[in-house]
């Protein structure tokens, strides 16, 4: 039993169950009998159950009696096997057997016979057997039901695990949809998001520009009121004898002048923020440009005792194509600064050649200065907008720190670049580059006619000074010896009075030229009293040198800096030994304004009181006699009753603007046979191609407002003199005949130089817009054809100077592709005649032959002209007509 | 559709996207190269131009030059024959000879200038392009 026990390893309930199969199962009792039969073959068994019932081999039934009750009980309480009385031989014995609760009976199988408890043990194993075997079938059965639970609950976990992986799946892919749903909205918002961004942008852009724009209009209006003060101011300066008010007036005048500058900052910069700023292609002499804005700009720095030293290499290319008053405007705003911000040392302007091909150079300008430097975390910021570099230089030193940010974007706009390098307390060097064109070369001969080789000797204690001068020298073909201290040069004279080759030119630094160093000068030049030389004493311009003329000696004040020309003049005059009796010569202390014999009849037209105030006081201050018309009609008007020797004109005035006066006057002339008056156009702004502008409408010249005492006198000067006049004025606008086709051809400049004949003007076309073919283009449009005329505009002037240019330069190529272009807008503007023209340049450029290029550039700009005025009154005429209800 | 405008000259440009305006998205290039740019960035991207309106002649480049370097991006693309762009070329009346190459070249049509709606619609019409909202 033990061993069965531990071999099931069943739990007790088990057990209990097994005792009870055992006690019912007939089936099972007779399994026992087989098996008992198998393991006993000599035997015949009978089981008896408690209950009486009997099973086994038939022929052991009968032998049962019934009396034989008693002994099953004595078998039951017994553990051995109990003999059934009877025949010995044939006695069956019956066992009890606990495990099954049953009665065994066996019977001998023919004459065997064993030992009882033999038997007995065979009979007890096998019970054990069979109970083993049952026991095994058990724990089959339960480890199949086992195995079935196991594998049932394999199935659920599987399907469950199915289940899962498709719920992941459908999860995954409602993730999927929704995130595709997602992105979809997403994409959408962002997409209005960039609507609203580019919308919110294009609004920002437009109220920038409207700010622009408005800043622009109002630093013009504010430069007309301050011009009337600035003028006034100068009236009453030059009136006023009280030597206070003088002083009162003066800072006044110096106030309002920076504050005028300051606005034109503003204005430049507002420009050029508004992308309105156009920059002039002009044919300028940099050398020339140079030397006016040194002249200018040197006083400044004179008055603070400051060196100032300007520098172009002689051999730097000078002609080119450019914009030299932006040039001279970047300039001009360095060098300010660097004046500004050095308080001793010197400011050197110089200009280098970094690149040079036939027809390009690319120059380099260096302003330097030896002031307090920019320290190096703040040199980035110099050309940001509004930087100073801190609000305290701003109070120390002033201005609005534009100037550099304008030089930067006026830089760009020339293709140029533009950096600083600085060391605190050093100093600051600042340089930009801009690439030019170069005029088509006209042979120059630079022609010095010295006779025999020059010498000249310099004195000078500044390095920087001695190598300009000396480099220039060299150039024009003078040998130059430097020394750099008195002795040195004392020494230098000796020497050559000696080897008997006294110095011919001899220049020194004005600061020798007192005490005992003058006195060994004046023994050292003067030791041979034939051959003096000829002495130049370079001095700042603030500074007069006095002590000369009782010296004895041939000599002249030189200002500083020195130019090229200055050298030029000074060796002309040496060489030529013509040297004028009484050769000091005192500055000028202000613009001559020849006083004329008879008064000048002027007749100026100008409607806004304080410039007409201004101009009045200044003219009559210089003994003009001055007329005053407060609008063109009054002009015409004026210029019937008599005849004036200068008219200045003010273009925008109410009744009748300038260019009809000029106009009428023009007529009125011309039917009285009278020759005509020069009239001087007054303008508002220096908008690119005005001055052709003003030529065209027959104007002689013009000047901007707000005009200053000199420029005013100064344009005076020049047209109120006869023209006869005419041989020493410099450039080529003043020179021309009056005939306004002339002075076109005299604006296109070097095309006259290849002696270019102009055709007659073709006839004007008798249509020059085509409106039904407009309207066909613009799809009747009012709105987009006023709004593309403006725009062409904005356009025409930039795209004739491309194309002017392209004639100017003989670049084939691009006046065919410039003409192209302009052909591009005529076409869209029905403007035939104008279309033609551009196309016949057009063609040009492409046949590469310019033989006529330059009179159909002629034709054409005075078509655009034509055009403009009727476009403008296309404008007009579709702006007032123009009902809401009309459009569509 | 996207329609690519092409021309140098600010006015022609105007012109005419006020008429391709009707016809779908105008991109507006100012010159051969940004064209070439503009157009490279749409085959990048497939989102390709259907019809591309290139003026003969430009300050940088030739539209010659221009539609010639399209079509190469095109069949570098390897871009099928039905989804490439079609290309216009606005001409002057007396740039035939030119006309001639660029047909040479791949273009597919030219349009006088100035162009006029009237005309555009109806050239588009003939190649099936219909303003936008009439089907």
């Amino acid at each position: 039993m033990k061993s069965i026990l531990t071999l099931k390893k069943l739990p007790m309930n088990d057990i209990d169950d097994l005792f009870e199969d055992t006690k019912k199962t007939e089936k099972e009792l007779r399994a026992f009998l087989k098996l008992l039969g198998s393991q006993l073959p000599g035997f015949a068994f009978r089981i008896i159950t408690t209950d009486g019932k009997s099973y086994g081999d038939e022929g052991a039934d009968m032998v049962i009696p019934a009396q034989h009750k008693d002994l099953i009980q004595t078998a039951r309480n017994s553990s051995t096997m109990v003999r059934v009385p009877g025949d010995p031989s044939f006695s069956p014995g019956l066992l009890f057997i606990p495990e099954l609760n049953v009665s065994l009976l066996l019977f001998p199988a023919g004459s065997v016979i064993a030992a009882e408890d033999l038997l007995t043990r065979a009979v007890r194993l096998s019970v054990e057997l069979f109970q083993t075997l049952d026991n095994l079938q058990e724990e089959r059965i339960h480890i199949q039901t086992k195995e079935n639970q196991l594998n049932r609950q394999l199935r659920v976990l599987q399907q469950k695990n199915y289940q899962i992986l498709e719920e992941n799946q459908k999860q995954q892919s409602d993730y999927a949809r929704r995130l595709k749903s997602e992105i979809k909205r997403q994409t959408a918002e962002l997409r209005i998001t960039n609507k609203e961004l580019i919308k919110a942008r294009q609004e920002a852009e437009a109220a920038s520009q409207a700010k622009s724009d408005f800043l622009a209009n109002m630093s013009h209006e504010i430069r007309t009121p301050l011009n009337g003060i600035i003028g006034m101011t100068e009236i009453a300066l030059d009136s006023s004898v009280n030597a206070n008010l003088k002083g009162l007036l003066s800072t006044i005048l110096t106030e309002a002048e920076s504050l005028l500058g300051l606005i034109n900052d503003i204005l430049d910069f507002s420009k050029i923020e508004a992308g309105k700023l156009e920059l002039e292609t002009l044919a300028f002499d940099l050398r020339e440009v140079m030397d006016e804005f040194c002249e200018a700009m040197a006083l400044s720095a004179q008055m603070k005792d400051l060196e100032f030293i300007s520098y172009l290499p002689p051999e730097c290319p000078s002609r080119l194509l450019g914009d030299p008053h932006r040039l001279k405007q970047i300039l001009v705003n360095l060098a300010g600064n660097a004046v500004k911000f050095t308080s001793q040392g010197e400011i050197k302007i110089t200009a280098e050649l970094m690149e040079e091909t036939p027809d390009r150079a690319v120059l380099r300008f260096i302003v330097s200065d030896t002031g307090i430097g920019i320290p190096e975390e703040k040199q980035a910021k110099v050309f940001e907008m509004f930087s100073q570099v801190d609000s305290s230089t701003t109070r120390e030193y002033g201005g609005t720190g534009l100037g550099t940010t304008i030089s930067k974007q006026l830089v760009e706009l020339m293709d140029g670049k533009i950096g600083l390098e600085s060391t605190t307390g050093e100093g600051t060097t600042f340089w930009f580059e801009i690439p030019f064109t170069k005029q088509t070369p006209i042979p120059s001969v630079r022609s010095i006619s010295s006779p025999e080789r020059l010498q000249a000797l310099i004195l000078d204690s500044n390095p920087t000074v001695r190598g300009v001068l000396a480099s220039y020298f060299t150039a024009l073909g003078v040998e130059a010896m430097s020394a750099n201290a008195l002795d040195q040069a004392v020494k230098i004279l000796e020497e050559a009075h000696s080897r008997g080759e006294p110095f011919p030119l001899v220049l020194i630094a004005d600061h020798y030229w007192q005490g005992d160093e003058k006195k060994l000068l004046l023994s050292a030049l003067k030791t041979d009293q034939k051959k003096s030389p000829l002495l130049g004493l370079l001095s700042p311009k603030n500074r007069l040198v006095e002590n000369g003329a009782d010296i004895g000696l041939i000599w002249q004040q030189v200002y500083k800096p020195v130019t090229l020309k200055d050298l030029e003049k000074l060796i002309q005059k040496t060489a030529q030994k013509q040297l004028p009796q009484k050769a000091a010569i005192a500055p000028e202390t202000s613009p001559a304004i020849s006083p004329p014999q008879q008064p000048l009849q002027v007749l100026l037209a100008e409607d806004y009181p304080t410039n007409q105030k201004v101009a009045l006081g200044h003219l009559t201050k210089a003994g003009f006699a001055v007329t005053v018309a407060d609008n063109g009609a009054q002009a015409v008007e004026a210029c019937r009753r008599r005849t004036f020797d200068l008219i200045l004109m003010d273009i925008q005035m109410p009744v009748m603007d300038g260019y009809m006066a000029t106009k009428a006057i023009r007529e009125l002339e011309k039917t009285n046979g009278k020759k005509q008056t020069p009239i001087i156009a007054l303008t508002a702004h220096a908008i690119k191609g005005y001055r052709e502008h003003c030529l065209q409408k027959g104007m002689d010249d013009f000047i901007t407002k707000p005009f200053k005492r000199d420029t005013l006198l100064a344009i005076i000067n020049k047209w109120g003199s006869r023209p006869e006049h005419e041989t020493d004025v410099p450039h080529s606008l003043e020179k021309h005949s009056r005939e306004p086709e002339h002075r076109l051809q005299a604006e296109l400049g070097t095309l006259q130089e290849t002696g270019l004949v102009l055709p007659p003007l073709l006839p004007t076309s008798t249509e020059t817009i085509d409106l039904k073919e407009l309207n066909e283009i613009w799809d009747n449009d009012k709105e987009a054809i006023i709004n593309a005329f403006s725009d062409f505009f904005g356009k025409s002037q930039s795209m004739l100077t491309d194309i002017q240019t392209a004639i100017t330069t003989a670049d084939t190529d691009k006046l065919d592709r410039c003409a192209h272009k302009f052909k591009g807008a005529m076409l869209y503007f029905a403007a035939p005649h104008a279309t033609e023209l551009a196309y016949q340049l057009e063609m040009m450029g492409k046949n590469k032959d310019l033989n006529s290029a330059g009179a159909t550039f002629v034709a054409l700009v005075r078509a655009c002209e034509e055009f403009q005025i009727c476009a403008r009154k296309i404008q007009q005429d579709l702006g007032a007509g123009s009902e809401p209800n009309e459009t569509q | 559709m996207k329609i690519l405008i092409v021309d140098d000259e600010l006015i022609s440009r105007k012109a005419m996207e006020k008429i391709f305006i009707k016809f779908g998205e105008c991109r507006i290039a100012e010159s051969g190269a940004s064209a070439e740019v503009e157009f490279q960035q749409a085959l990048n991207e497939n989102q390709v131009f259907q019809l591309v309106v290139l003026d003969i002649s430009m300050e940088d480049k030739s539209g010659l030059d221009v539609l010639k370097s399209l079509r190469s991006m095109e069949a570098e693309k390897k871009l099928e024959q039905n989804k490439r762009a079609k290309i216009f070329m606005a001409t002057g009346n007396r740039e035939m000879q030119m006309v001639k190459s660029c047909v040479t070249a791949g273009c597919n049509d030219y349009i006088l200038k100035p162009l006029k709606p009237e005309v555009v619609i109806k050239k588009l019409a003939d190649i099936g392009i219909r303003p936008v909202g009439e089907g």
